[in-house]
């Protein structure tokens, strides 16, 4: 084909100038690391590769959720280990009171013990962030978890029973938070009966209701106690009645039977009046009077109590010199029970707190795992290898040259300079 | 004899030299543009002189239409690759990337989850919405300049044809003067010039050639408007914009503007024009909607979730990003009174498409036709029927069949049968969403509800933290506490059965299980409440649960929980057209890695297709120069070749004096 002058230099420049900007991309690929200046270049790649950075700045932050929530697990650990240390040792305290062989000084130094080991748990559910904030609060962290109430002389739970979540990984929340509502206040108190002394009528003049063997009452009042809200119900429902008749013959002794609201139980109990108390469902009941008669006592409603309050009650009844032996002991069974159950409750919540605690453990793993993924699959996609990009650059500095060389070539070329 | 020989010699110095100025004029102009080679040639005369000699131009006709062609094809993707790269390049930048923003923002949110009751951490959470606005006002920003100078450059391209085509008119009449008379070779230049505006004119737009009786061209456009025609009339481009002014359409003005204008198709425009318009539709258009789309998308699902919670003042949340109000534009053609504003119905920002839309009212009284429309003006699916209501708002309530697309439309004015307007609420709202507040405490992390269990309890039932998915139901007072005070849940003896009491009184219900949402199995007026919660476990007779005004629980982060989850949540409506089975909507991280892919795809195409056409155009410049072109060379040998024959000649001319001499002398 007849070649022009015009297209032969034409085809020449464009293929230097198309050389130079080989050359110019390489230069830019060698220095910035990435394989595509442009999206264009490739646009699957770029866009998994964006999908990927996605992942990474997400992964950045959740792994800094983790540390935080590290911190704010074990810290709370720490603080229920101080809790259950102390109230192991109120609980030896309490044992060591029971001790029928302490006079009543000796129960007050005890009281005087407890006092301060009351003051150390206080102080520690009441425990504090780095930035002031209650932790055991709930959702009102502003708000101090106990407070005494020196109108009833109880100690209250003033947060909620919210819960802070803290995300660390995709659909992965985990509790940054026990409330005190769960760890303090869901206690549960010792069931007991509503008075020890019961509501004597008739002949029966006074009597004592006193739970004895508390595994069989608990029992018992697990089985019976009525709390059926509906108004249809008998509000004495759960009030038990003693009735004494005489005997059948005046030497006969008197005979009793143990009725629930007015009603025989099922089987019937019954029985002879001795002068042993009565045993019924771990309970000894202790009459007075003669027959016919009848004593009431009524199921305690089951409640809870935290650990102050039974440590404030035990503390007051120990300072107590009014009290008989029986009424000390009744208020150390109540301290014993109910500071096995706080400690229970405890050690229950440790045991979730480390079950979280494994959580964050494995999902650091798989965080950083997948953050290895995601690097190295983001870079295989939109990164260049730093040799390939140095050979790249080598090979389009190769073709610019060639051009240039080859036109120096063609422009030398022409027939007027042999004329 | 020799008389002859002295016309002989004179004829061939005469040729000769007119040889040698053809060879030296096609030296001369080795680089002037659009000059075409010519050659003379001669025949023998009667008394073998040479004849009249025969200068024209080498021309291959359909090696120049083919050149034509592939220029305005070749034209076309230059202007779109350069004007898209740019674009491609703007958006593949990583320190321009919405995306950054985005995380940047969800990750501040976390923070702000971590400690709620931090201020630091809430007015890092707003410094960052605002950057991210100000990301998106940027990237918009970025595309409507782009825009503006595509405008620009359409009013200077369109001069610039005009002027062409004015001249290959007047150029028309000057060859036409001179076609088939002695002087065609000395007009030459003439042609040359005409040949070189209609290449010129064929990189503006695609073109069409045909020859007319007197050597002249007429000029069509390759959808077939006639641009210039015989005797030298010619219909000129004019630019102008209905509904939208900033959104220029070309139109061609039938004989100067006396006749109706026609619109013309431009996908089919080719050249520097259509590359122009292209890139305008098949980038910036879509560009600039799908950034509205997902700032739109986000604002709005971000205000719904923060009305639910409540902030760090005690107070329900309110908006935190200011969407705005754009004006629909009135065609031209309207003759009612009737303005339309349009914005999106809050809570339905999920729904709206990167669309446009045409508001059309209909042949009935009061209704409206609500028509979604592609980057080129088509119709996408089918229309929504709207009746416009008393207020004149119309929104999803109004819509009488089909959807509102997530828009609410304010109607002022009254509009008659046919009237439109054209709605741009992406494009709109693209650079315009603001912050309603710069407080780190108007951010609602915290739920307006907490619930709790009875402390006696001695089941192992539990109540759930509580749901709320509407506060505008009136269970909500001001100031901010429970209008229908505490909710007090007891179960009773019964199986499933509960007792609910509150300020609406006591109701007992039996629910069915599992215990979900017990507010709305409880009936009315409970459901209603806009709030709800399960009872998990087994919860024994007399337990007790309770919800109530989430009061100072300002460590709270469940609602904030749910602002982050806006994260991976689908908000970005994908398609007009969808079956109900598809996936149609994408989260905001997708939707701009969409949106950068959609970028990088079409000009990744342009690229392949340029890369094309500018091979084909180069073979069609081969094969037009091939003939036409001028070789140095060439013209060298002849120039040579023609200096001989000069030679000769004279030397013929010698030759015969000699012999008139030797003759003379002989008679002496």
């Amino acid at each position: 084909m007849r070649l022009s002058n015009n297209l032969m230099y034409q085809s020449q420049i464009n293929k230097i100038l198309d050389n130079q900007q080989g050359v110019a991309g390489a230069l830019e690929r060698a220095n910035t690391g990435q394989k595509y200046l442009s999206t264009s270049e490739n646009p699957a790649a770029i866009s998994q590769g964006m999908l990927y950075t996605n992942k990474i700045e997400t992964n950045e932050q959740l792994t800094k959720n983790i540390k935080q929530l590290n911190g704010r697990l074990s810290t709370e650990e720490s603080i229920l280990k101080g809790m259950n240390d102390t109230i192991l040792e109120a609980q030896m305290l309490t044992i060591r009171a029971g001790n029928g062989s302490l006079g009543q000084s000796d129960l007050a130094s005890v009281a005087s013990e407890l006092k301060e080991l009351q003051k150390s748990l206080l102080n520690l559910m009441n425990s504090q962030s780095e930035g002031g904030k209650y932790l055991f609060s709930g959702y009102q962290d502003d708000i101090q978890t106990y407070t005494f109430n020196s109108t009833n002389g109880k100690y209250e739970y003033q947060g909620d029973q919210g819960q802070h979540e803290v995300t660390i990984a995709k659909g992965v929340e985990i509790k940054s938070s026990d409330n005190g509502f769960n760890v303090f206040e869901r206690v549960d108190a010792r069931l007991d009966v509503v008075s020890n002394d019961g509501a004597p009528s008739g002949g029966i003049t006074a009597g004592t209701v006193y739970v004895e063997n508390q595994g069989e009452f608990d029992r018992f009042h697990k089985d019976n106690y009525n709390s059926d809200p509906d108004p249809l119900i008998s509000p004495t429902i759960n009030t038990y009645n003693v009735n004494v008749i005489p005997g059948a013959t005046p030497s006969a002794p008197d005979q009793y039977e143990i009725l629930r609201d007015g009603n025989p139980l099922v089987p019937p109990v019954t029985g002879e009046v001795t002068d042993e108390p009565i045993e019924f469902a771990g309970m000894e009941i202790q009459l007075e009077g003669v027959a016919p008669g009848q004593l009431d006592f009524t199921l305690e409603k089951p409640g809870k109590e935290n650990v102050l309050n039974t440590l404030e009650d035990l503390i007051t009844s120990l300072n107590d010199e009014q009290l008989d032996g029986a009424q000390i002991n009744q208020a150390l069974s109540d301290g014993l029970i109910q500071l096995k159950n706080a400690s229970e409750q405890i050690v229950f919540t440790q045991a979730g707190l480390g079950g979280r605690m494994n959580v964050v453990e494995r999902v650091t793993d798989s965080n950083s795992a997948l953050d290895i993924n995601n690097q190295d699959n983001r870079a295989s996609l939109i990164e260049i290898d730093p040799a390939a990009a140095i050979s790249e650059l080598a090979k389009q500095e190769a073709g610019l040259d060639r051009s240039m060389a080859t036109f120096g070539r063609l422009a030398k070329l022409s027939l007027f300079d042999y004329l | 004899m020799s008389f002859n020989l002295l016309n002989i010699a004179n004829s061939g110095i005469r040729a000769n030299s007119e040889l040698l100025q053809t060879t030296s004029k096609n030296i001369a102009n080795v680089n002037t543009e659009g000059y075409v080679r010519e050659r003379t040639e001669f025949t023998t005369m009667i008394d073998n002189q040479v004849g009249r000699g025969q200068t024209y131009r080498l021309l291959n006709e359909f090696a120049q239409k083919q050149l034509n062609r592939d220029t305005s094809n070749k034209s076309f993707f230059d202007q779109f690759v350069s004007e898209a790269s740019r674009v491609d390049q703007i958006f593949s930048e990583k320190s321009n990337s919405l995306s950054t923003s985005i995380n940047s923002m969800f990750n501040n949110v976390q923070e702000a989850l971590n400690q709620p009751s931090s201020t630091v951490a809430r007015s890092l959470v707003m410094s960052d919405a605002q950057n991210l606005i100000d990301q998106m006002d940027r990237l918009a920003g970025i595309v409507s300049e782009q825009k503006a100078v595509v405008n620009e450059q359409l009013e200077i391209f369109s001069e610039e044809a005009n002027t062409l085509i004015e001249s290959i008119s007047s150029l028309n009449q000057e060859i036409a003067g001179v076609h088939g008379t002695n002087n065609e070779a000395d007009a030459s230049s003439a042609y040359n010039e005409r040949d070189k505006a209609i290449r010129d004119l064929s990189k503006l737009i695609d073109i069409e050639t045909l020859d007319g009786p007197n050597g002249e061209k007429q000029v069509f456009m390759g959808t077939g408007e006639a641009v210039v025609m015989q005797n030298g009339s010619f219909n000129l481009f004019s630019i102008s914009g209905d509904p939208d002014t900033s959104f220029k359409e070309l139109r061609l003005d039938v004989n100067g503007g006396k006749a109706v204008p026609l619109d013309i198709d431009p996908t089919k425009l080719k050249g520097k024009i259509g590359g122009l318009l292209a890139f305008r539709d098949d980038i910036l258009v879509p560009a600039q909607n799908q950034i509205g789309q997902m700032g739109i998308a986000l604002a709005d699902s971000f205000n719904q979730q923060n009305r639910l919670g409540m902030d760090a003042n005690g107070e329900l949340g309110g908006d935190i990003f200011n969407i705005p109000t754009v004006s629909g534009y009135a065609y031209q053609a309207n003759t009612g009174t009737a303005a339309i504003k349009a914005t999106i119905e809050a809570g339905k920002g999920s729904e709206l498409p990167a669309s446009d839309f045409v508001i059309t009212y209909t042949g009935n009284p009061n209704e409206v036709s609500i028509q979604p429309i592609d980057n080129k003006g088509e119709p996408l699916g089918t229309a929504s029927l709207a009746t416009i209501p008393p207020s004149g708002i119309i929104d999803s309530a109004a819509i009488t069949s089909g959807e509102s697309f997530g828009l609410e439309l304010n109607v002022t004015g009254a509009g008659n049968a046919g009237d439109q307007f054209q709605v741009k609420l992406n494009s709109g709202a693209a650079g315009n969403i603001s912050l309603t507040t710069g407080r780190g405490e108007d951010i609602a992390l915290a739920s307006p509800i907490r619930t709790a269990d009875g402390l006696d309890n001695t089941g192992t039932g539990s109540i759930s933290p509580g749901n709320v998915t509407d506060v505008t139901t009136g269970s909500f007072s001001n100031p901010l506490d429970l209008a229908n005070g505490p909710i007090s849940i007891v179960k009773t003896a019964n199986a499933n059965e509960y007792q609910l009491t509150d300020g609406n009184g006591t109701t007992t219900f039996t629910v069915t299980p599992p215990a979900n949402n017990i507010l709305a199995q409880a009936g009315a007026p409970y459901d209603g409440y806009g709030f709800d919660f399960n009872i998990e476990g087994v919860p024994a007779t007399g337990d007790t649960f309770n919800l109530e005004f989430n009061e100072g629980g300002f460590d709270d982060n469940r609602n904030g929980q749910k602002l982050a989850d806006l994260q991976n949540t689908d908000l970005v409506r994908q398609n007009v057209v969808a079956s109900a089975s598809a996936d149609n909507h994408k989260t905001l991280n997708q939707a701009y890695a969409g949106l950068v892919t959609d970028v990088g795809v079409v000009t990744s195409q342009a690229k392949t297709n340029g890369a094309a056409f500018d091979a084909l155009a180069q073979q069609s410049e081969a094969w037009y120069e091939s003939l036409s072109g001028v070789n140095l060379d060439e013209e060298a040998a002849n120039l040579l070749r023609f200096q001989q024959s000069y030679a000769a000649s004279a030397q013929v001319l010698t030759a015969a004096r000699a012999i008139f001499d030797t003759l003379l002398s002989a008679a002496r």
